[in-house]
């Protein structure tokens, strides 16, 4: 018990955080910056580790970025454990439409949310864990985190895994742990999953890639094989692996990954509980709100185009004008979405479809969507142009097909959405 | 809750109280060294180009000491480099800045986009946007990393590279030219005094190494 006592009383030591105020009129020269990168000696960094009491992934992504942005890392080294109910967790440059089965993620509540590190999507639930390793900039070091866990998996589970080089953990050639992370000043961060008893259908249905007639220059995912560590050990459990990784971070030195055995682990800061909350990390409610907003979730991918093509059906295609060489006409949508937000909206109609008078009915629809979010905004949208059209036209028999025209290129314009 | 056993089978005692935790705010400019993950090599490879930058940069001196004799050796291999400019400006985040009268041209030099490897996403600041020095202004991911980028002077951005955001490779391929990021129009001129010159950016790599 005395040693109990005393962890929790250096755990107190540890956390101490300096206040410093920044300073307006500090200069950029070669001479501050030398002094303000020294790194600390080894002996003087003491480790950490932080075990979110959150499931909630807006919370735990705040955390993350309220120690990257606040906290003191030059002499103190911290990893953050964290789980979270079902969520789709995109990287901060991807495109949440092309990466995620938005159809799939609604049916089974699963959340989305953006993280601000690099590199693709991933799929958590209670059977993953998620690791953040925080240290300064000048001593942030992927592979060494990675070596950590390979250890880890090795001392507890005896559990032989290799980094490759995409720095993906991997037994047997199949991903247990996907990484990513953050760059700053002066902090950094490099967090990592690891697939202990996910649900692998959930995992495989919500990320599920389809062709989706998407055109961008965002970060696209590689997917890759990937096994629970329970269908390869089944004692590993995500308890005694939060456990094991906890100890393993406590008894490494912090820069040499040295094993101190559990006497240099005693010194340490030991295991934290926290919650991430208003009251514990004040300013967290600010950036949590943040990370739930549509704007960042939606709103930040990079600009993209979706493209798709529908046959016409032969009831609508006028007789005289339809192609001699049988070939079914399309109707062409192209949307461009920047911002999450839908800029322009391309449509072309092929000849068989228009009547005397042109295609009346599709301006309405293209300029009313133009403007408004992507895309469960513009599908309202579409479903009162449709409606107008429809109470416009019913009497009048003319009309008749060219309402059948505009309902059938609506419901192109529906299914383009839809389908992404 | 999670329960952690000791491994030696002794439970271990949490700490739970409440605890509050105080926002530090950024500890003033700081010196970074761009270690990357992959982090051997790139930065074993950095320190190898550094060498070679510090040749070329002796040859500038020279050359430049005796402009009126021929184009010799030096001066040719210097050319086929551009790296070194005596008119651009660094920060020790590894940025820099060409004027052209009240506009600034920002980039990132050739060791950063050397430490970050294959640049696959560049996030820019969009014209009009006000962007303040030191502060961060957009991100640059690399091979799953996305580094902050930050600007080296307070004004307004009036143009961003389009290019670059369409073909992040750019950065990687020609960080001095084609791979500008962005300019701006600069409110505190005085700032551009504060950063380093050809020189100082070099020495100053030297001490990080």
């Amino acid at each position: 018990m005395a040693l109990v006592m005393k962890n929790a009383a250096s755990r107190f030591a540890s956390l101490r955080v300096v206040v410093a105020s920044r300073n307006p009129s500090a200069h950029y020269s070669v001479a501050s910056s030398k002094k303000a990168g020294q790194t600390a000696p080894e002996g003087e960094i003491k480790k950490s580790v932080f075990i979110s009491q959150s499931r909630d992934v807006f919370s735990n992504l705040a955390l993350e970025d309220w120690v990257y942005r606040n906290m003191d890392l030059t002499k103190h080294h911290i990893l953050m454990l964290w789980q979270n109910s079902p969520t789709v967790v995109v990287g901060r440059h991807q495109n949440p439409w092309l990466e995620a089965n938005p159809q799939v993620l609604a049916d089974k509540g699963v959340e989305v949310a953006r993280r601000n590190s690099g590199g693709g999507t991933v799929y958590h639930d209670s059977g993953n864990l998620n690791l953040t390793f925080f240290t300064s900039r000048d001593v942030y070091n992927r592979r060494r985190n990675l070596d950590l866990v390979t250890r880890a998996l090795f001392r507890e589970f005896n559990l032989r895994s290799q980094v490759n080089a995409r720095e993906d953990i991997v037994i047997n050639g199949n991903k247990i742990s996907g990484t990513a992370s953050k760059l700053g000043n002066p902090n950094a961060y490099h967090h990592c999953t690891i697939l202990v008893n996910v649900d692998k259908s959930i995992l495989h249905d919500t990320l599920c890639k389809h062709d989706k007639g998407i055109e961008t220059n965002a970060t696209v995912s590689v997917p890759s094989p990937t096994v629970n560590l329970q269908d390869v050990n089944p004692h590993v459990t995500v308890e005694k692996m939060l456990s094991s990784l906890g100890w393993e971070f406590l008894r490494s030195s912090p820069l040499s990954l040295q094993d101190g055995g559990m006497d240099y682990a005693s010194k340490q800061g030991g295991f934290q509980l926290v919650n991430p909350t208003e009251d514990w990390f004040p300013g967290l409610d600010k950036i949590r709100e943040e990370f739930v907003s549509w704007a960042w979730r939606f709103g930040k991918t990079p600009k993209f185009t979706v493209t798709r093509s529908f046959p016409v059906p032969g009831v609508l295609a006028r007789q005289s004008e339809a192609p001699s060489n049988g070939a079914a006409e399309e109707v062409a949508i192209s949307l461009e979405v920047v911002k999450g937000v839908i800029e322009d909206v391309t449509l072309r109609i092929p000849p068989s479809m228009m009547t005397a008078k042109g295609f009346t009915g599709d301006a309405e629809v293209l300029t009313s969507l133009r403007g408004k979010r992507f895309c469960e905004s513009a599908m309202e949208i579409l479903g009162e142009s449709l409606g107008e059209s429809d109470a416009h036209h019913a009497s009048d028999q003319d009309h008749c097909s060219e309402s059948e025209g505009e309902r059938f290129v609506a419901d192109c314009m529906r299914q383009t959405m839809m389908a992404v | 809750m999670f329960t952690i056993r000791h491994p030696t089978g002794r439970p271990v005692v949490f700490c739970t109280s409440r605890r509050k935790y105080t926002s530090t705010g950024r500890d003033g400019p700081r010196g970074i060294d761009l270690k990357m993950a992959s982090g051997v090599h790139a930065a074993l490879r950095a320190t190898q180009r550094i060498g070679r930058v510090f040749q070329f940069s002796k040859c500038l001196t020279n050359s430049t000491r005796s402009r009126t004799g021929d184009l010799d050796v030096c001066q040719a291999r210097l050319f086929s480099t551009t790296h070194l400019n005596y008119g651009r400006k660094y920060t020790d985040k590894h940025e820099w800045l060409e004027m052209d009268g009240k506009v600034g041209t920002v980039g990132i030099s050739h060791y950063a986009q050397d430490a970050l490897g294959d640049v696959v996403y560049a996030q820019l600041p969009d014209v009009g946007q006000d962007v303040t020095q030191k502060e961060e202004c957009g991100a640059l991911e690399s091979v799953k990393a996305a580094s902050e980028l930050y600007s080296p002077v307070t004004g307004k951005v009036v143009e961003k590279n389009t290019a670059v955001e369409d073909k992040p490779g750019l950065i990687n391929m020609s960080c001095y030219e084609k791979g500008w990021l962005f300019k701006v129009e600069l409110s505190k001129p005085q700032e551009v005094d504060e950063l380093m010159d050809e020189d100082q950016y070099q020495q100053f790599l030297k001490n990080h190494e």
